[in-house]
């Protein structure tokens, strides 16, 4: 009977590494092991929305979309919605759905905030790709404008949602209850961000109801980026950036204090 | 050698914070084996967690220059719907293991669970996830063992297998223990540890301990 054991000295970094990989690791096979059909259901969310609303605004309607089809501008709502309601459920319920893992000294609540804001920008990436994919072999025209723009969007937004999925993870740690609100909160967001309309098509005197949800200004910018002729008069990259770096800041704060709560039982 | 300098530890709770040490400074000998000794709900367990850096201290520092294992209890450390292999296979990463294959295997073999490592933990008896458990501690190396009610695993033999296999381990280890069964603490240990009244109190003989932990 024996055990193997190397004793290397590990730098607080490599530590840091090997824990977010092995939770990156842990959340793939819990994400997509247990059912195979994990990557269809991951697909299938934007393709049925795209799916619907071509529907209702016909497939080759080009009105008021910066002169692309119906799918392709539900396409370029969709994708960064999701990015955002995806990533921020995930690291509100992070450290919940890893308790037992704690257990393990190295293993911290930044860990599993890292390991699933990579695992859901992955996801993003390669849904993204495959429908995209999928467009250019029926037949659309997918040329995107300029795509470090959009990765530019996109990063903004991933800081945004990781940052508000970990308040939200404070948030109901000290008031169980807000679960509840939080949820509740997120319903209409899908309705607001300006999935399925642009902030152009809404008259002016409504914008003040619309334009605080910096997930609208988000998605307006990303058609800007992946859009050739999409205009948008309203959303402000600034503002988005504003917004992405004041959560990050609360966020970080937060944890500062606080972090200890999450890992105990 | 722990030391703890200024640790409190409460836990707030409906009917007010509910202390488990209250301005703590102590410090725990190298080389030694110790026995914690308390009545129930004193807090033995939160202590173990404490020492094992999975808890943490409201106020105070808690430092340690060991490799220290996590705690060695009968049902934790285990994501149940994860397989035992996985949760194995996780251990290793975090702890910057390299030949994962072979650790799996080696639990495997040694926690005589078979079949079922490959599936989630969810579905193991409490024997069977104490058996794994006891199992992957075996797997590491650590300078000081902690451990909270497991040593009486499993049937017959496979205690007798977990004796051999800590002794072994005890030959370059320590260990902090918490258990119910005096006997096991006697045997095991060469000092003692009373948690009482929120303050920790040290012998330096397992048996005055005991006497006074009976008293």
């Amino acid at each position: 009977m024996h055990s193997v054991n190397h004793h290397v000295k590990r730098t607080p970094l490599i530590v840091m590494r090997d824990v977010t990989f092995a939770l990156f690791l842990r959340e793939i096979k819990t994400r997509f092991g247990a059912f195979r059909l994990g990557i269809f259901w991951a697909l299938a969310e934007p393709m049925a929305h795209v799916l619907i609303f071509s529907v209702i605004f016909g497939v080759r309607a080009r009105e008021g979309f910066g002169g692309v089809e119906t799918p392709i501008f539900i396409y370029t709502g969709i994708m960064p919605f999701l990015l955002f309601q995806n990533l921020f459920n995930q690291c509100k319920n992070a450290c919940k759905a890893n308790q037992g893992l704690f257990h393990y000294r190295y293993v911290k609540p930044i860990n599993t905030f890292i390991a699933r804001s990579i695992l859901e920008t992955g996801i993003f990436l390669f849904t993204s790709a495959c429908l995209l994919a999928l467009f250019f072999w029926v037949g659309y025209q997918v040329a995107i404008n300029d795509i470090l723009y959009c990765f530019m969007i996109v990063f903004l937004l991933i800081v945004l949602s990781a940052s508000l999925g970990m308040i939200g993870a404070f948030m109901v740690d000290f008031f169980p209850e807000s679960d509840k609100i939080l949820s509740i909160a997120m319903k209409p967001m899908m309705f607001i961000s300006g999935i399925f309309f642009t902030l152009d098509m809404i008259p002016p005197q409504y914008h003040v109801y619309l334009i605080w949800n910096p997930v609208l200004h988000a998605v307006e910018l990303f058609r800007t980026g992946f859009i050739q002729y999409f205009e948008t008069a309203h959303a402000s990259l600034f503002y988005l950036f504003v917004c992405s770096l004041t959560s990050l800041f609360i966020a970080l704060r937060l944890y500062r204090s606080h972090w200890t709560r999450m890992v105990a039982t | 050698m722990i030391a703890l300098q200024n640790v409190t530890k409460y836990y707030a709770t409906k009917l007010g914070k509910k202390y488990v040490l209250r301005d703590v400074t102590f410090t725990i000998p190298e080389g030694r084996d110790v026995a914690i000794l308390g009545p129930n709900g004193a807090g033995k367990s939160t202590l173990l967690r404490l020492l094992g850096g999975i808890d943490f201290p409201n106020k105070g520092r808690i430092q340690s220059n060991k490799r220290i294992s996590w705690p060695l209890a009968l049902a934790s450390g285990f994501q149940g719907s994860m397989t035992g292999r996985e949760n194995v296979e996780f251990v290793c990463r975090v702890y910057g293991r390299k030949h994962i294959s072979h650790t799996c295997q080696f639990v495997k073999d040694f926690s005589e669970i078979k079949d079922y490592f490959e599936l989630p933990i969810k579905t193991y008896s409490s024997g069977m996830k104490s058996r794994l458990a006891f199992a992957l501690s075996m797997a590491f190396d650590f300078e000081l063992y902690l451990i909270d009610e497991i040593t009486s695993v499993g049937d017959a033999s496979f205690r007798k297998k977990c004796a051999e296999s800590m002794a072994e381990k005890r030959k370059n280890a320590n260990v902090i223990m918490v258990s119910h069964d005096m006997g096991t603490l006697r045997k095991q240990c060469d000092m003692a540890i009373l948690l009482q009244n929120r303050q920790l109190h040290l012998y330096e003989n397992v048996e005055d301990g005991i006497q006074q932990y009976q008293a």
